[in-house]
């Protein structure tokens, strides 16, 4: 997920083309960060601004306080400041404190640590003279070698026990100013390990510790605290259901058959909700995005014995079979969040790249189900969510969603979607069934429940006599997009009687709804009735629980009330945007 | 792949100096673009080592002043030549 210098600088190219608010950052610094630029550069832009970073001379920072001018003549902090990054090695301060300490005695070393913080203060003193510029004041690092080994942490006046009161003391200095943070590198450290965060053949040609990929981490770390005091931080949660609350498809796999457990490969599934209801407790609004039948969605809710997410902690909810990009905007509205405080999390590349497309301002994220184990630790390092504010109204903001009242109406599908589902290239080919295809589409009238018009289950056995009977067609369509090809993922069982071609099974898998598949095949379908020159086209449908989304479709196709078309002035045309529909 | 080390070399300074692509040349040495300084050039070093997945010993990283040499360096550390 962190990108390299070379494709952050690639998306920094597009800066200049936008009118972004400035934002005025210092770094005032005792080590060598340069490096650091373009890092704040990218993440000031993913926030929406344009960074503006002026860096203090070597080792200056006191001075840089007072007035002093950079690299470019002009002064390094001035009253438009927007953010001060201070990178404070010890190293350069107080080499006995940071690496002599055994030398030191008592008396020394009190003197030191007061040298230190009597430094921090006045510096903040002088900074609050110039500007009211947030500080993030980047910690000590905990030695890497401790001075006393493995009794380091046993002495409470070792060298770590001592580094570490100093850091209580200087958080105890910075809530006597206001907006001024301790920032932890430790946490930083943590999480791309100590052997990549520091580069020591810069630190030993130009003290300049840190790696490409810590400075990269640092960068994004501070933009944390940047985005919670703008209140830029995300606010809402859309998630989808199926293969990201649990494993499997629930309209599918039924209750039984997802995978969702404490213990075992459903695990972290489990540990992902922990995850989730951790964030409706610090007040992020969930909310549910799936294409399902609702009760489905609700039948796990309220039944399986290992969900942890329940009805009250979502906030919102659209379960329908639109697509998901208005979806996310109705939930905005409902909401009344704006765009730009959602985090999307989906496990179909074709659900994140619509909402990328059509929502550009929503965060999405793509999970993979077969590395459900990693799903914790996706949701827990982004950040996004994180605020410098924790109160009983953050516990309390779902309820709130909730007491509001009203469903929106249905919106039409917009443009946009159509020029989203051109850009997939999707290739539709229908065929005759034959021997390599009768078990895949035995398969499907057996599986499928939500676009299935009659649901007629069929055995392999069942499907070979339909082919090798004269009064009956069976069709199969695959699908080949720009994801790669999905095979064969619609099936049709025709059956001829005199001058009507009846349709006894028309189905789609539930993966391809959504995209108007249908609608090509049914036109191909009416080829095929042409072939065998009838005249009437008899559509049927047996409503189940599973399947009333699809109650209107011969209608809303042009068959009369009783689901007839008359092939011969009639036609159903397969929307535009397919690729190719080829018909074999 | 000769090609590929060449053509991602000077990219890589392209986007570091942020200069427009006619200024990177085979030809091009440290005095003849303004922003190769000392800082960009550890930036640049770093970021050559990023985009191939290498590294450069501390000799390599100070002494590499020319796009010629970079070249050279770098195919020999990814064992082309």
């Amino acid at each position: 997920m962190n990108l390299s210098l070379s494709e952050i600088q690639q998306e920094l190219k597009q800066v200049s083309n936008r009118k972004l608010q400035g934002y005025r950052i210092a770094v005032l610094r005792n080590i060598t960060v340069e490096s650091i630029i373009p890092y704040l550069q990218y993440y000031a832009f993913k926030s929406g601004f344009e960074a503006n970073v002026s860096v203090g001379n070597y080792d200056n920072i006191l001075q840089d306080c007072h007035g002093g001018l950079g690299a470019d003549n002009k002064p390094v902090l001035t009253s438009e400041t927007d953010c001060i990054l201070i990178f404070l090695k010890l190293e350069d301060f107080s080499w006995s404190l940071a690496r002599d300490f055994l030398s030191l005695r008592t008396e020394k070393r009190e003197s030191e640590i007061e040298g230190f913080l009597d430094y921090v203060e006045r510096t903040l003193q002088a900074i609050r003279k110039q500007c009211s510029a947030v500080v993030l004041w980047h910690g000590l690092e905990t030695p890497i070698y401790k001075s006393l080994g493995i009794l380091e942490d046993q002495l409470p006046d070792s060298q770590t026990c001592t580094l570490k009161r100093l850091e209580v003391q200087m958080k105890e200095i910075f809530s006597r100013f206001t907006n001024v943070f301790y920032v932890d590198l430790a946490d930083c450290i943590t999480q791309i390990g100590i052997n990549s965060f520091y580069d020591n053949r810069f630190w030993y040609l130009s003290a300049a510790p840190y790696s490409l990929d810590a400075l990269n981490v640092i960068a994004k770390n501070d933009f944390k605290y940047i985005n919670a005091l703008n209140g830029n931080n995300k606010k809402c949660l859309v998630l989808d259901c199926d293969n990201t609350l649990w494993g499997g498809i629930i309209g599918e796999d039924g209750i039984d058959g997802i995978k969702l457990s404490k213990h075992g490969p459903g695990g972290g599934f489990y540990d992902f909700q922990q995850e989730l209801v951790n964030l409706h407790h610090r007040g992020v609004a969930l909310a549910l995005c799936s294409k399902n039948n609702e009760e489905d969605v609700w039948e796990v809710f309220d039944m399986h014995p290992e969900m942890l997410l329940m009805r009250e902690h979502i906030a919102a909810y659209e379960i329908n079979w639109e697509d998901k990009a208005g979806n996310i905007k109705k939930i905005s509205e409902f909401l009344n969040l704006g765009l730009d405080s959602f985090v999307f999390i989906d496990d179909s590349p074709f659900e994140t790249d619509m909402v990328r497309e059509i929502l550009p301002q929503v965060e999405v994220i793509l999970v993979d189900p077969k590395q459900s184990f990693d799903y914790r630790q996706i949701i827990g390092s982004t950040g996004y969510f994180d605020s410098l504010l924790y109160s009983d109204t953050d516990r309390q903001r779902t309820k709130l969603y909730q007491a509001e009242s009203g469903r929106r109406k249905l919106q039409k599908r917009s443009d946009c979607i159509d020029e989203f589902l051109e850009k997939l290239e999707m290739e539709v080919t229908v065929k005759f069934a034959d021997e390599k295809s009768i078990q895949r589409v035995a398969q499907l009238t057996q599986r499928t429940n939500q676009f299935n018009l009659t649901t007629k289950r069929y055995s392999e056995a069942d499907i070979k006599k339909f082919i090798d009977n004269d009064t009956y067609d069976v069709l199969y369509l695959s699908l080949k997009d720009k994801y790669g090809d999905a095979g064969i993922v619609g099936a049709v069982i025709l059956q001829f009687s005199g001058n009507t071609a009846g349709i006894d099974t028309f189905l789609l898998s539930c993966r391809v709804i959504g995209r108007g598949i249908e609608n090509a095949f049914l036109s191909c379908v009416i080829e095929a009735a042409r072939l065998r020159k009838v005249e009437i086209v008899q559509g049927e449908y047996l409503p189940t629980s599973k399947n009333q989304q699809v109650s209107g479709f011969y209608s809303r196709c042009g068959f009369d009330k009783k689901l007839r078309l008359d092939i011969m002035d009639n036609s159903v045309d397969a929307p535009s945007y397919f690729r190719g529909v080829i018909f074999d | 792949m000769n090609m590929d080390v060449q053509e991602k070399v000077i990219q890589v300074l392209i986007n570091i100096f942020q200069v427009s692509p006619d200024k990177i040349t085979t030809e091009t040495t440290s005095d003849n673009v303004e922003n190769w300084d000392s800082m960009n050039h550890i930036s640049m070093i770093l970021a050559l080592e990023q985009e191939f997945g290498i590294s450069y010993d501390e000799e390599q990283a100070v002494s590499m002043l020319s796009v010629g040499e970079i070249i050279e360096v770098t195919k020999g550390k990814l064992g082309l030549q």
